[in-house]
């Protein structure tokens, strides 16, 4: 039985090749359980004020789960949308605690909310339109969630924009499936008169 | 610091909202914009499947993989004449040929307005 | 001359005008739709039409081949032969809501004059469970993909024959639907299933070669590679659907069923030829 020597060369380029390759596996584990522990961190913090946690709990449960089947980016997104409807439900709640300057700022606050509320609503009323005439887009509902998202961590101006291009898709999915209501063979499928 | 930007964000929040809400778009025309994008960036949007994926279609050259069921993109200047009957073709080839299977990148919003105006300066070089 | 091709062009213009005035019947449809498809590929056997790409791609065909040495769809044959042998909870099989047996396929999709729908063999095994107190199955995939493939198999080399019966104007109607959503644009991508499997089937797509519409319905269910299992016809539909950036309807709902009853018409003459294996 002969034994093979590795030459120091060659053994330093498996290394260099594979150290990088297991951190880089090892580092997603380790950032979505940091992501995790930080949204928890924020989560004790906002029910402790007494905000409503039960959204940003069950994104937090999301993510727990998804640590389980090895999904680490879905699970930091799921675990960053957390915290950043309890930062946004804590600041909330501190708002209160700052009196009369802070109830200014929250109408402006609101005042983008309603706005942005409005715009769901308006594109919820365009995907239903488009639906209706079996015109509806892939994308449009998905979109909408995310604009509700977006409301539930303060994030109003995002929320505005996914709901506008929500609206866009439903209006144009709408006026698509009205204009291919007749639609049948085209002229280059029937035979040359 | 925090409370300026959390005033200006929620007014530009109200602007924005105000602008699109209420102004009434003609899905057909393209607007007005000033055809000023990046080749370069083009080239990227041209290439990529999540994008623009013209190379699905057409011919590029220096592209992989290419399919053949639109024109290939070459000699665009003297086809097209200007820049602005390219960016129509983008925004929506129907209008041209309403048999035509390419998707209107514009009217459809498939790509953004600066993806839109990239994607047009990198097929109008061609 | 100048008068000469005005005259021409008004003309041309009234011809193209008057084609359309007299709607076609399904049977000039028919007749229409496979004509475009054996004169844009005039090579191709009739009967070939039900292999699709692999009909018009001579490497794809090579390695297709090569797959239908050892079918990746036969363990389904098996499980859905087993499937059929199985008695439901209460003592019934599926022999007692398909007398005929197994080889029923070219009996679907057809016009339920009863009830005013069109009615599919996914939807006839499902109807037939939950009539002998069982769970319907999810179309997509999974157990009714595996039983289908199996009465599939055992319906090899009948030959496509729906009937769009002339006594119930319902039956027209449910075609004409179908028509429709087969020839409309829809997706934020503007294209319709004719868009690429018509005027544009035998072209590539990058690597993709689009396979002609003719023949479309012949081979489900089928082993797509890319699914690592067995789909069935709707779950083509709605992957379909997808790719333009639709929403698909629900699969086995009125519009998939009208689909289907379109296309498998277009089809009538051609053998079946599932469960087939695809890319």
């Amino acid at each position: 039985m002969t034994i093979r020597r590795f030459s120091a060369g060659a053994l330093t380029a498996f290394m260099l090749v594979t150290a990088p390759m297991t951190a880089t596996w090892a580092a997603h584990r380790t950032d979505a359980e940091a992501a995790i522990a930080e949204a928890k961190a924020v989560n004790a913090k906002a029910a402790a004020a007494g905000a409503d946690v039960t959204e940003s709990t069950r994104l937090i449960e999301q993510a727990l789960e998804l640590m389980t089947s090895r999904q680490f980016t879905k699970a930091i997104e799921s675990a960053d949308q957390a915290k950043k409807e309890d930062d946004y439900a804590l600041s909330q709640a501190a708002k209160g605690a700052e009196g009369k300057v802070a109830a200014e700022l929250d109408k402006e606050d609101d005042a983008a909310k309603v706005l942005a509320d409005d715009a769901i609503a308006a594109a919820s009323a365009a995907r239903e339109k488009a639906a209706s005439v079996g015109g509806e887009w892939r994308d449009t509902g998905g979109l909408i969630k995310e604009a509700e998202a977006a409301v539930k961590s303060g994030e109003f101006d995002k929320a505005i924009k996914l709901a506008t291009k929500a609206k866009h898709q439903g209006e144009l999915g709408y006026a698509q499936a009205m204009a291919e209501a007749d639609a049948d063979f085209p002229s280059y499928m029937r035979p040359k008169q | 610091m925090r409370t300026r930007i959390r005033q200006t964000g929620a007014l530009a929040a109200t602007a924005a909202a105000l602008i699109t809400l209420s102004t009434p778009i003609t899905w057909a025309d393209m607007p007005e914009m000033e055809l000023n994008g990046n080749a370069e960036a083009g080239k990227e949007i041209a290439m990529d499947r999540s994008k623009g994926n013209c190379i699905a279609c057409h011919l590029i050259v220096g592209g992989e993989s290419p399919g053949a069921i639109g024109p290939a993109l070459i000699a665009i200047a003297p086809r097209f004449q200007t820049k602005e009957a390219v960016a129509k073709q983008v925004w929506d080839a129907t209008v041209r040929n309403p048999e035509a299977v390419m998707p209107p990148f514009g009217k459809h919003e498939i790509l953004t307005e600066q993806e839109f105006k990239d994607v047009v300066e990198y097929v109008w070089s061609l | 001359m100048r008068n000469t091709i005005a005259m021409l062009a008004v003309a041309g213009v009234v011809c193209t005008l008057a084609t359309p005035l007299l709607a076609a019947t399904p049977q000039e449809d028919q007749a229409d739709f496979q004509a475009y498809f054996k004169a844009r590929f005039p090579n191709v056997p009739e009967q070939e039409f039900g292999n699709g790409s692999y009909a018009i791609d001579p490497i794809g065909r090579e390695n297709w081949e090569a797959i239908e040495e050892f079918p990746p769809y036969e363990t389904s044959i098996d499980n859905g032969h087993e499937m059929w042998d199985t008695p439901f909870a209460n003592g019934k099989t599926y022999q007692d809501c398909f007398p005929d047996g197994p080889a029923v396929e070219n009996q679907y999709p057809r016009w339920d004059k009863d009830r005013g729908m069109v009615v599919t063999l996914p939807l006839a095994i499902n109807e037939c469970r939950e009539a002998n107190g069982e769970e319907p199955l999810p179309y997509l995939k999974g157990d009714i993909a595996e039983l289908l493939a199996y009465m599939t198999f055992e319906s090899r080399g009948q030959v496509t024959n729906v009937e769009i019966p002339d006594d119930d104007p319902r039956a027209l109607e449910a075609y004409e639907k179908g028509k429709q959503v087969w020839f409309a644009r829809r997706g934020q991508f503007n294209f319709s299933c004719a868009s690429c499997h018509a005027a544009n089937s035998g072209t590539t797509l990058r690597t993709e070669i689009l396979s002609p519409g003719y023949g479309h319905t012949t081979h489900f269910p089928v082993y797509r590679s890319k699914w690592g299992e067995m789909g069935t016809l709707h779950r083509r539909y709605s992957g379909c659907f997808k790719q333009v950036r639709a929403k698909p309807y629900e699969p086995q709902g009125e519009e998939f069923r009208d689909l289907e009853y379109f296309m498998t018409y277009m089809n009538n003459g051609l053998e079946l030829n599932g469960p087939g294996a695809r890319k």
